[in-house]
């Protein structure tokens, strides 16, 4: 278990927990941040804010509310929520 | 229900699907641009015709969900249930479509059908997400269009769709989410209890959905209409205080069935355009490098494209359009022409002369806006705005400031925490407005000759260094240095549409037309009357009586001419008006902005060095222009707000012109 802000540049990993803070738990979920998504770290300089993807949407996060979402990683990335890969 | 010529339709969806482009495509002019009864949310209504029907359309405020109680979710769901639209059509972007039916998801709890408008399936495809539209209609059970709005492309079919289900409701079977099966016996007992005593027009399976969920609003509205029924239910609640999550969860377990067969995604690891720009675009060093240069381009486009247009048409007011008034009013009395002409005619024409500057500087934003750069300004940013505890967002409205402080303050309502929201409408008058840089670049060059326009970057600086430490020190002070959450969305990048461009530069150039136009004439006729009364002596004016009241004072800052402080003085009616009143006062007729470098070399000539920096401080800071006071009040909804923001800036006003002045006379 750590933190989404712990995660490095291109690594993917599974929400496990929301901040406790309510408010704050529902904007993240209506961006797309539940307990159960796989989200991927597309940048993640060490500070500032990071940018992610999740549910097919990037978002920008800042620092302070990443660590505060409880991720578990995942070994590979993941092939993406919509199954069908297309090969080109 | 259906009228026989017409009927009325909602338009939902979340921020980046291109609604408003739908919007716009589908009424043109004929729409209405307004605010919400009694909240600061804007309400835009438009109407078309359809296949021989009348169309009404009404965008609903762009919301991610209708469930974490913003101001604008309670809107929009309370349009829905209050007013029952005929159909509503749910634009959602085919690029991030899983987050997008979210929202869809929510809305196909609520009694209005629905139509989905699968937008920007161009965008989607050249970033290899591929989504088929049948397979997603037949998941959903709901009628789904393709679209390319920006192309005005399937708009027609969507409308069709729209209207089929208007003439033939019944046809409408849609595949719900279902709630997870943990939660189903603690619903269907919430169901039970709120049997036959829920408040009208409310769909009961929805209350007992949202009561679970935990939303603040529909317990309010149950606990009034039933407080007999509220008792139960409510100690029932606080036993599933987590059932938040799993309802959302089980939201997205519902997009993922619908969204499985629907979409094809590239493989993950696959560099997508957006991915190669935002490498530079985002990064911490050369992010910063691009939006400086970014910003040196939009100042010089506006100023090198606008400024000359500006100029002349301000010249045409003064000059041929003023003369021929005057020919025209010869037959009245002497101070009703003096009042239209100097008053009311130089205080619209200086307005005027600002269009040409603004259309310029809100294209160039706007641009920036559509391709997807505006966000990520607020992302290369955010460490900065850290500083004064807010975050990216507040650095969109910041940069709107430098067109106009007005739209600026409206601008603010993307801030979703009112802290943020209120501390960054404080800090918006310390960024210079197109007015405050004409000021300055009129008058920099006679006071300061060759090392102009390292003064002019120099004042301009030191506002932002000022907006700073005003927004640290109030962080630290007020607000006790609270942090607040910066989650923010960051859409693709995409070809702009110059329709929506239009639109942009059209809605911030009418609403600065409206606010400033109509403020500013009232107010320059009052300062005509002012400085007309009792004789015409402008000296032995009232105004001039105030002006003289106030020289002692003004001789700290080295402004002991009292033309000087009364210029000052009426740049509270707007920033400009400091050039036309000095034009007044120091005799050169027929001012406005034309009244050449003559002016500028006399003030100069009353001027020491010193006291001419401090005239720039003192112009640069002064209070906000009156359109700009009048929008914080409405926005913040504070009389004390707004009074601390006017006294904040006039006291550092008046402190730094003092010190410039006190300063530069030692060296």
């Amino acid at each position: 278990m750590s933190s989404l802000a712990q995660l490095a540049d291109g690594a993917c990993a599974v929400v496990t927990a929301l901040p406790h803070s309510r408010g704050l738990a529902k904007r993240l979920i209506a961006l797309g941040l539940t307990p159960g998504a796989e989200v991927c770290v597309l940048q993640n300089r060490g500070r500032g804010a990071l940018i992610v993807e999740v549910h097919g949407a990037r978002l920008a996060l800042g620092r302070g509310q990443a660590e505060r979402v409880t991720v578990k990683s995942t070994l590979s990335p993941p092939t993406p929520a919509g199954p069908v890969v297309v090969d080109e | 229900m259906k009228q026989p010529d017409g009927f009325t339709l909602a338009l939902a969806g979340q921020p980046n699907v291109g609604k408003s482009t739908v919007f716009n495509a589908l009424t043109g002019l004929n729409q209405h641009v307004g605010n919400w009864p009694g909240k600061t949310v804007e309400q835009k209504t438009g109407r078309f015709t359809h296949l021989g029907y009348h169309v009404e359309i009404v965008d609903l405020p762009g919301t991610y969900s209708l469930t974490s109680g913003s101001e604008e979710e309670r809107v929009a769901r309370d349009y829905l249930i209050k007013e029952r639209p005929d159909a509503v059509v749910a634009v959602v972007n085919a690029a991030s479509l899983e987050r997008n039916l979210y929202l869809v998801g929510e809305l196909l709890m609520l009694p209005v059908p629905v139509v989905v408008g699968l937008n920007m399936v161009d965008v989607a495809e050249s970033h290899g997400v591929h989504v088929e539209a049948w397979v997603l209609e037949a998941a959903l059970g709901v009628p789904v269009v393709e679209l390319v709005a920006s192309k005005r492309r399937g708009l027609s079919e969507l409308i069709d769709a729209a209207t089929a289900l208007v003439e033939r409701p019944d046809s409408f079977k849609p595949n719900r989410p279902v709630i997870r099966a943990k939660h189903q016996p603690v619903l269907t007992e919430i169901e039970g209890l709120l049997a036959g005593r829920s408040p009208a027009g409310y769909p009961p399976d929805w209350l007992a959905l949202k009561l679970l969920e935990g939303d603040a609003d529909v317990a309010q509205l149950v606990k009034n209409a039933s407080p007999e029924s509220w008792e139960p239910i409510h100690s029932l609640l606080a036993g599933h205080e987590d059932a938040y999550l799993d309802i959302a969860g089980g939201r997205y377990d519902w997009v993922a069935r619908m969204v499985r067969a629907a979409v094809a995604r590239p493989r993950h690891g696959v560099t997508v355009v957006t991915d190669r720009i935002d490498r530079v675009a985002t990064h911490p060093f050369w992010g910063l490098l691009v939006l400086l240069a970014v910003l040196g381009v939009l100042f010089w486009i506006t100023y090198a494209a606008a400024g000359p247009a500006a100029g002349a048409l301000s010249g045409v007011i003064a000059g041929e359009f003023s003369d021929l008034l005057r020919s025209l009013l010869e037959w009245a009395p002497g101070w009703f022409s003096g009042l239209v002409i100097d008053g009311v005619v130089r205080g619209a024409g200086t307005v005027l002369s600002f269009v040409p500057i603004l259309v310029v500087f809100f294209a160039a934003l706007g641009l920036l806006e559509d391709v997807g750069y505006m966000v990520r300004t607020a992302y290369v940013m955010d460490r900065y705005m850290h500083w004064m505890g807010l975050h990216g967002k507040s650095c969109m409205p910041l940069l709107l400031g430098f067109g106009c402080n007005v739209p600026a303050i409206l601008g603010t309502r993307i801030i979703e925490e009112r802290r943020a929201r209120m501390l960054t409408m404080m800090l918006t008058p310390f960024v210079p407005c197109t007015g405050r840089l004409a000021v300055l670049a009129f008058l920099a060059p006679a006071f300061f000759g060759g090392a102009a326009a390292w003064a002019i970057l120099a004042l301009v600086g030191g506002n932002l260094v000022l907006l700073g430490l005003v927004g640290m020190g109030v962080n630290r002070f007020v607000f006790k240095g609270e942090r607040s959450a910066f989650v923010m969305e960051m859409p693709l990048y995409h070809v702009p549409n110059a329709r929506t461009i239009g639109m942009y530069v059209w809605r911030n150039t009418v609403a600065f037309i409206k606010k400033a136009g109509t403020l500013i004439v009232v107010v320059s006729a009052i300062v005509w009357v002012l400085s007309n009364i009792p004789g015409s002596d402008p000296s032995k004016s009232v105004l001039g009586v105030v002006g003289r009241f106030l020289e002692p004072a003004g001789a700290l800052m080295g402004l002991g001419d009292w033309r000087l402080i009364v210029a000052l003085l009426s740049s509270f009616v707007a920033k400009e008006n400091s050039v036309a009143t000095l034009g007044v006062l120091f005799g050169e007729s027929g001012a406005a902005g034309v009244a050449g470098a003559g002016l500028a070399a006399k003030v100069a000539g009353v001027l020491t060095p010193a006291a001419a920096a401090a005239f720039l401080v003192v112009q640069m800071t002064f209070v906000p222009c009156v359109a700009t006071v009048a929008a914080i009040r409405q926005e913040s909804r504070s009389w004390r707000w707004t009074g601390a923001n006017v006294a904040l800036m006039m006291v550092a006003a008046v402190v730094l012109g003092v010190v410039v002045y006190q300063v530069g006379s030692l060296l």
